[in-house]
């Protein structure tokens, strides 16, 4: 029964939402070519999931996209995080690099990228990758670098190899920490997306957004950002879900 | 095994130039005998059980086991710290694998000896608690049964109850020695506490001051194996109060350079 | 690997990374040399050159205003407003109850994506860019100043009504005070953020700004203007952020006072 209750009370949020959102657009009477209210979003998600179906391959064009690039981000950062965290020359030979790409804001490497790349999939996976790249890699230095001094020794003295002692050591440690870089990636990773889907205006969520917007048809485009937001709060859900399981050392303190 | 420390000196480098942790430290530890290592704050100790876990390298002299030169790690000691540095996402039977595993030695035999030397340590329904599931003198019941299951030839411990409670350190005392007493590894155990150091050992090092090196070599003849009663023995109270007395503010062991 | 017993020695956390920037630069001008177009890879040497003349020329000088003018305003926009609706949805229940929840659903949606319905609503140039930011940052701003608002550790609320303090008192003097810490930290995600939805917004609907530049200059094919315009934008970005960050640590004090 409480597991019941539980996902009721994790529904709760968007049903207030959608009363709140259908309030406002009735109460204000806010004309349906500024804001629809939900009702007709759900009827156009309806079509364009359903009935009709014309609003299935932008999405699922985003999300194969989006898990590409965010596939990739995750391997490099996994590699070069813990590459940087074992070795502190390196990790200093590399600051500066690590510095650059902090200060640039992503988005707007977008114009570059397509300059290189082109009109095709492969800018959009390069721009996620490299957009969610960031917290992902944090995550996994901040991880691997504070695993307890006391638990390196030990493997010291069974004599394992730095590499043994990172598989089954740091690693492990380093979950939460890379998980929780892994999470704020995923909502990275999908604005990444996105934004590039603006600016090349061949296919995706993004440009059906902006496409329906620019002409008026602001019924698709708020359709197809709550069909958006479903995309990323499943995808936040699961990788949540994944560290529950995972991390399950990690606990209020027993007694020690 | 004998283990054997002959002149040992060790410097750590520090912003303010080198200081220097042990000076010229001879220390031997016969073949199954059990050797407690007492000392102030700051003398050493930690750097002594680096030194015999092959974590450290000494800066002159050198370490021998049974006569044979040697640095780094090695599979004949068994080591347990001052935290039971266990690994949380592992079970107490996988962590008491774990020397084993590294080795790639996890077949069934394995496993039953980590099963066999759980149930010595009195963890026999705990196998499959993780760490946060057990109490800190369960997690460094764990640890010795670590320490334990490549068979060692020597066991260094490093302070391994000081941080519990005291009742819980007295039958971890009792434990230990009845452990100890079924193997018979040569022993080098560190702690604060003169009665352990008495009652566990066949001899008592203390050390002085830094820079660290041995300035008592007392032996310890009570009979074995030492029950409560030995505990409340004249004999035990008169070897208590010979090391307590080193201890004191006045004594020549603070006299040493800091 | 790596051993912590000796940790690395002052002259190499000072030269390593020197050579770090040096190798980056090297890399940078052998790719350009082999690239051989300045147009798609200009070298270290022909990037600062164009800022040069972007610096002396004055023609970036408009679209640095109009980035400049969206970000900063609509941050001042968006993280005011949604301090004080924070501070009060914080304290009255029935709307704390209502609105933090539907704030924390909406954010599962990248706002990024409502970009294009913003410029519906506020036509294209500064209007939009100022509106985009503003919604983003208020968001931000408003879920965190809530939350911190509830943070107030209860003795503290306690001592306050034991002082006779009114509700309206203890939240401006007691809770808003002990969220500062948290406000600050929305403030710098808000930092960054507006300069990303300003950006978005220019690359969707302007005729000025840094971002427009930016999708001009790569259908020009255009590089230089394109680096450039980076190196600015990352200059703005973080200048904004560090100056946040002092702001932070000058007001929460206690936390981050150096040992």
């Amino acid at each position: 029964m409480s597991s019941l209750r539980s996902f009721l009370l994790k529904l709760l949020p968007f049903v207030l939402l959608l009363l709140v959102w259908h309030g406002l657009v009735e109460g204000l009477r806010i004309p349906s070519r500024l804001m629809p209210g939900p009702i007709e979003a759900g009827q156009r998600i309806y079509l364009g999931l359903i009935s009709d179906g014309d609003l299935w391959a932008h999405l699922w064009q985003t999300l194969r996209s989006t898990l590409m690039g965010y596939a990739l981000g995750c391997v490099l950062a996994l590699v070069i995080g813990s590459v940087l965290a074992m070795n502190r020359v390196l990790e200093l030979l590399f600051y500066p690099l690590i510095l650059l790409m902090q200060a640039v804001p992503k988005v707007a490497i977008a114009p570059l990228v397509l300059l290189w790349l082109g009109f095709d999939a492969r800018s959009i996976v390069t721009l996620v990758a490299l957009i969610c790249f960031f917290p992902i890699f944090v995550g996994t230095f901040i991880g691997v670098r504070s695993t307890p001094e006391v638990l390196r020794d030990l493997f010291r003295t069974l004599d394992a190899s730095g590499f043994k002692t990172f598989l089954h050591c740091s690693l492990p440690h380093a979950s939460g920490s890379i998980i929780a870089g892994m999470q704020v990636g995923w909502g990275f990773a999908l604005v990444g997306c996105v934004v590039m889907e603006f600016i090349m205006g061949i296919g995706g969520a993004g440009f059906l957004i902006d496409n329906s917007a620019n002409a008026l048809d602001t019924v698709t485009a708020v359709a197809s950002m709550v069909l958006l937001g479903v995309m990323g709060y499943l995808g936040g859900m699961l990788i949540a879900a994944v560290k529950q399981r995972m991390i399950f050392w990690e606990g209020p303190a027993r007694h020690g | 095994m004998l283990l054997s420390l002959e002149d040992i000196s060790v410097a750590y480098p520090t912003r303010k130039g080198p200081v220097q942790a042990l000076e010229r430290l001879d220390l031997m530890v016969q073949p199954a005998s059990f050797a407690s290592v007492l000392g102030p704050s700051g003398c050493g100790k930690s750097t002594l059980v680096k030194l015999v876990a092959g974590l450290l390298k000494p800066t002159t002299g050198s370490i021998s086991f049974d006569g044979v030169a040697s640095t780094g790690a090695r599979d004949e000691v068994g080591v347990a710290f001052q935290q039971a540095a266990l690994l949380p996402w592992k079970s107490a039977l996988d962590n008491v694998l774990l020397p084993l595993r590294l080795k790639g030695q996890s077949n069934a035999a394995a496993r039953e000896q980590a099963e066999r030397l759980l149930d010595l340590v009195g963890l026999k329904g705990s196998r499959d608690s993780f760490p946060h599931e057990l109490s800190g003198g369960m997690q460094q019941r764990v640890s010795l049964a670590r320490s334990l299951v490549r068979d060692p030839s020597v066991l260094v411990m490093d302070e391994p109850f000081s941080a519990l409670d005291a009742m819980t350190r007295e039958n971890m005392m009792m434990e230990l020695q009845r452990v100890w007493l079924d193997k018979r590894p040569s022993v080098l155990f560190i702690t604060h506490s003169i009665a352990e150091a008495v009652f566990l050992s066949d001899r008592v090092l203390v050390m002085s001051g830094r820079p660290g090196r041995v300035i008592m070599d007392r032996t310890i003849d009570l009979p074995r194996p030492r029950t409560l009663d030995t505990l409340a023995s004249p004999k035990f109270a008169e070897l208590s109060n010979e090391l307590r007395n080193l201890f004191r503010p006045d004594s020549p062991m603070h006299a040493s350079a800091a | 690997m790596d051993d912590v017993t000796s940790p690395v020695p002052r002259w190499m956390q000072v030269v390593l990374p020197a050579a770090g920037v040096g190798l980056i630069l090297a890399v940078w001008q052998v790719l350009a040399a082999v690239v051989n177009t300045p147009g798609l890879l200009p070298s270290p040497l022909q990037t600062l050159l164009t800022l040069a003349t972007w610096a002396t020329s004055g023609g970036f000088g408009p679209h640095l205003t109009a980035t400049v003018a969206g970000a900063l305003g609509g941050l001042a926009v968006g993280a005011g407003l949604g301090l004080i609706a924070g501070v009060i949805v914080g304290e009255v229940r029935v709307l704390d109850r209502i609105l933090y929840p539907v704030a924390l659903a909406l954010q599962a949606m990248p706002v990024v994506a409502i970009a294009p319905l913003v410029i519906v609503w506020f036509g294209i140039g500064i209007p939009s860019k100022l509106a985009l930011v503003a919604i983003g940052t208020f968001f931000v701003m408003f879920l965190n100043t809530v939350a911190g608002m509830h943070a107030t550790p209860i003795e503290l609320s306690d001592m306050g009504r034991a002082f006779g303090g009114s509700r309206w008192q203890i939240a401006l003097r007691i809770n808003l005070p002990n969220a500062w810490d948290y406000i600050f930290g929305a403030l710098e995600v808000c930092a960054a953020l507006s300069f990303i939805l300003c950006v978005v917004g220019e690359f969707l609907a302007a005729k000025a700004g840094l971002g427009y530049y930016l999708r001009a200059a790569s259908s020009n094919i255009d590089a230089a203007a394109m680096f450039a315009s980076l190196i600015v934008l990352s200059l703005l970005a973080t200048t904004l952020a560090l100056a946040v960050r002092v702001a932070h640590h000058r007001t929460v004090f206690w936390k981050y006072r150096r040992h």
